[in-house]
């Protein structure tokens, strides 16, 4: 199973916004996550309203379910390191054999799954509203050749392919009694992929190939600007009070980032909740 | 007379030292429909990119000669320009779709022609209707069957308003009935919009129904026939030697000649073979034997008392809760079976065969293979019982020889030395690539690819032989040889052979027993004669029975037995006057 931020056609607050909007979220929102909001009470805010954004636009759980249980593996290992060997950690909740357990460890990791809530929610609000052929209009209006944004369009088109292909040849190969699931770490390291592999270079070529000439009859690159059937849904007052709540937010961080060093002020902070310095 | 395309001594190499043309002379006049028929590498492929520039523009090699479309030169002109002139539309319908709806992927042509916004809606609109995707303007192309993307990408080309259409064997990969529709839509392209159509095809049946101008036969690079299409389709030697097959209703006219019976003209379509025949019989020159052959013979569909090697009980599957794939499925087969399972795209034949080769595990009942179920076995332990040999060999070859290929299998099965070498002999032997042993599998055409997907299976020795879809990307010549092989290992080497196939005539050729699919459930269990003698229930999963045998379905009134399945039997059930 891949991940598959694909379109998903719905009729959503998120969905009719215009892409530029969207794209001024996905710029913005996780600036203020990774770089601004550096204790936990703010990151869970700012994960808070991204998530919100998310919800809006009404998206399955099940969609981003690869997604989810990324994030949520990795921040794991991040809490459990964090929780023992952060090296400014000085009170101890628990001991485990020789390792200490701190309160400080606790909170960055916190923070830090905090934080990638925030791309969990960012990144398929973008993704998976928009209509590849609006976002390609937006960027045309934003000068960026179409040939750059249709390089975009292809990786969204080519990734599923290729993550069809590489799911039958896994399967070709388990019919051969190649049982990757079976193997011990260093034979799989050894032997397991090059069976995978090989066939998958050699078909997904023949596939971008395929594409090529799929491309060239239909006259793709013949002229610098070209002319578009769609329009991307327009900008409404509804684009303009989302825009407000991103900017608004962003530039708010930034100086209370220069004040405190992260979102809140001191006082809306529980005393556990310091800002992390790198 | 002005030709829309005029070739003249057309030599072409591709830049791996293949010569795939040679002295190509050919003039095509506009509002001409044209099928261009041969064998895989016959060139006819070559020959489609050669006309809107992909060679040499794309691809490089060496070209000869000269190609004009409208009067102007393919290698004075970009492929952009070209692309106003000549639309050409490709094999494989998951390859030529860009766009996360059908509207849009309709308009991306033409969008890239500059076309003002105004007359691309129009251009576009019409181009759906005559595609026939009214309905599914707003729809993802991937969610839709093969037949409606290859009409999705034809509707492309169409709103570019090129002179010419190129479809490089455009119904490769669809069912029969995206076939027909296909090919309906390009007829009516022709006939009501006098777009000139050059068209590759391999399904010689399909092509005589269609009002075609010219076939043209491609050998080796070379035109070795050109003219009308019952004329060029009767030359049945040629057709045999060069690997295309003929058509049903002229092999039967032919075979009616020279059993001395006056046959005047070509039926090239099934009602002129019916009036055919049934003038012949009226006039009594034909007469019909009895009881030839039986409605529903005996032997055919043996009902085994012996306990089933794979057991069905009762299953369910889908891949996502909305569609269930499979509905309540109950089968058995037994040793020594020879089944074809078929219907239409999408009615989960394939979907069945991963369940059963444990590649899926069933929702709800289960699968017993050799009284055992598959949900306690793996897919590894379940390839030793029933091989299943899947539709594409690219996506497992990856050896550097074709010896090492078929042993990698056997190695996973931790077998000794000398028993891996002789059953990789034995199963080359068998497909006929063990003079190739040592060749890299990416240097073979792609008919003894698959052929080596055969042996990897056959090696590996299972009671049960699984063959998902032969036809794909296949020429005539290479199917057969591939259910010969087939046909040998249930015949000599006693393994039950299942084939999920499109081919009718392929199942009436070789299967003893039809499994019918439709929308996740078994419509139809039976034997052959029994199941294609049902034509209405077929109909339900878009199949219908192969030519010869609605032939004798519509001269039931005169005695002739509908569950005929080949033009032997049709001949054999007939008593010549004084024979």
């Amino acid at each position: 199973m891949g991940i598959r931020l694909e379109y998903i056609p719905k009729n959503t607050v998120i969905h009719r916004l215009n892409p530029l909007t969207k794209i001024i979220f996905v710029l913005l929102v996780p600036i203020i996550g990774f770089i601004f909001a550096n204790d936990a009470i703010s990151a869970a805010l700012v994960s808070a309203y991204a998530l919100a954004w998310l919800a809006l636009a009404r998206i399955p759980i099940s969609r981003i379910k690869t997604l989810i249980i990324i994030v949520l593996a990795s921040s794991a290992l991040f809490m459990v390191v964090q929780l023992f060997f952060y090296w400014r950690g000085e009170t101890v909740i628990f001991r485990f054999f020789f390792l200490k357990a701190t309160l400080e460890g606790l909170h960055i990791g916190l923070t830090i799954f905090l934080k990638m809530m925030v791309i969990l929610g960012c990144v398929p609000v973008l993704a998976m509203t928009t209509r590849i052929d609006h976002f390609a209009i937006t960027l045309s209006k934003l000068k960026i050749p179409y040939q750059l944004s249709f390089a975009l369009i292809t990786a969204v088109r080519f990734l599923p392919l290729v993550s069809d292909i590489y799911n039958s040849i896994l399967d070709a190969q388990r019919l051969r009694a190649h049982d990757i699931d079976r193997m011990s770490f260093l034979t799989k390291l050894r032997k397991a992929y090059y069976p995978l592999i090989v066939p998958l270079f050699i078909t997904s070529f023949r596939t971008a190939d395929e594409l090529q000439i799929a491309l060239e009859s239909r006259a793709f690159g013949a002229y610098k600007r070209r002319t578009y059937l769609e329009t991307p849904p327009r900008v409404t007052v509804v684009d303009y009070i989302a825009l407000i709540s991103v900017i608004s937010l962003f530039v708010y961080s930034i100086i209370a980032y220069r004040a405190w060093g992260t979102i809140l002020p001191p006082w809306l902070r529980p005393s556990w909740a310091v800002p992390l310095r790198y | 007379m002005q030709s829309v395309i005029s070739i003249r001594n057309l030599t072409y190499t591709y830049p791996t030292g293949v010569k795939a043309l040679k002295g190509i002379n050919l003039e095509i006049e506009r509002g001409e429909y044209v099928v261009i028929m041969g064998a895989n590498g016959a060139g006819k492929t070559t020959l489609c990119y050669c006309l809107n520039g992909i060679i040499p523009h794309i691809i490089g090699g060496e070209l000869q000669g000269e190609i004009y479309v409208e009067g102007n030169r393919t290698t004075d002109h970009s492929i952009a320009e070209l692309s106003r002139l000549v639309g050409l539309c490709i094999q494989n319908p998951e390859g030529q779709l860009f766009c996360q709806t059908v509207r849009a992927d309709v308009a991306f042509g033409a969008e890239n022609l500059c076309v003002p916004r105004d007359e691309l809606a129009e251009r576009v609109a019409s181009s759906i209707k005559v595609c026939r995707l009214e309905g599914l303007e707003n729809r993802s192309p991937s969610d839709l069957s093969g037949g409606q993307k290859q009409r999705v990408a034809l509707a492309s080309i169409l709103a570019m308003r090129p002179r010419v259409m190129v479809l490089d064997e455009p119904t490769s990969q669809l069912d029969p009935i995206g076939t027909s529709e296909l090919l309906s839509v390009v007829r009516n392209l022709n006939k009501e919009h006098g777009v000139t159509v050059v068209m590759t095809e391999h399904k010689s049946d399909e092509i005589l129904e269609q009002e075609v101008d010219r076939v043209i036969l491609l050998h080796k690079g070379e035109i070795v026939a050109d003219g009308d299409p019952g004329e060029v389709l009767s030359k049945a030697d040629l057709l045999e030697k060069i690997g295309v097959k003929t058509p049903q209703v002229i092999e039967l006219a032919r075979r009616l000649k020279r059993n001395g019976i006056p046959v005047e003209g070509i039926p090239t379509n099934i009602n002129e073979a019916r009036k055919l025949l049934s003038s012949l019989l009226d006039r009594k020159i034909l007469e019909v034997k009895q009881k030839l052959p039986p409605p529903s013979s005996i032997e055919e569909s043996k009902p085994s008392s012996e306990e089933p090697i794979i057991k069905i009980e009762d299953v369910y599957f889908s891949y996502t809760p909305e569609s269930p794939a499979i509905r309540g499925v109950s089968l058995q087969f037994h040793s020594g079976e020879f089944v074809g399972i078929i219907g239409q795209n999408g009615s989960g034949k394939t979907t069945l065969a991963k369940l059963i080769v444990g590649l899926l595990r069933p929702d709800r009942g289960r699968i017993l293979i050799f009284g055992k179920d598959t949900r306690e076995m793996t897919p590894g332990e379940i390839c030793k019982k029933v091989g299943l040999a899947m539709q594409n060999p690219d996506h497992q070859l990856f050896s550097l020889s074709v010896k090492e290929e078929v042993e990698f299998g056997l190695r996973n099965l931790n077998l000794p030395e000398e028993e891996i070498e002789r059953r990789t002999e034995s199963a080359l032997k068998l497909v006929g690539l063990w003079e190739f042993r040592d060749m890299p599998p990416f240097t073979l055409d792609f008919g003894a690819r698959r052929k080596l997907t055969v042996a990897i299976v056959t090696a590996m020795d299972p009671p049960v032989i699984f063959l998902d879809e032969p036809t794909t990307a296949q020429d005539y010549r290479g199917r057969y040889e591939i259910m010969e092989i087939m046909k040998d290992l249930n015949e000599r080497h006693g393994k039950t052979v299942i084939v999920v196939t499109h081919d009718m005539e392929i199942v009436a050729k070789y299967c003893k027993r039809v499994v019918v699919m439709g929308q996740g459930k078994v419509l139809l269990d039976g034997s052959t004669r029994e199941v294609f003698s049902k034509p209405e229930i077929l109909e339900q999963t878009f199949i219908k029975p192969p030519p010869i045998t609605r032939l004798a379905q519509g001269l039931s009134a005169y005695g002739i037995s509908p569950s005929i399945l080949s033009v032997d039997e049709l001949i054999s059930s007939l008593k010549f006057e004084g024979g």
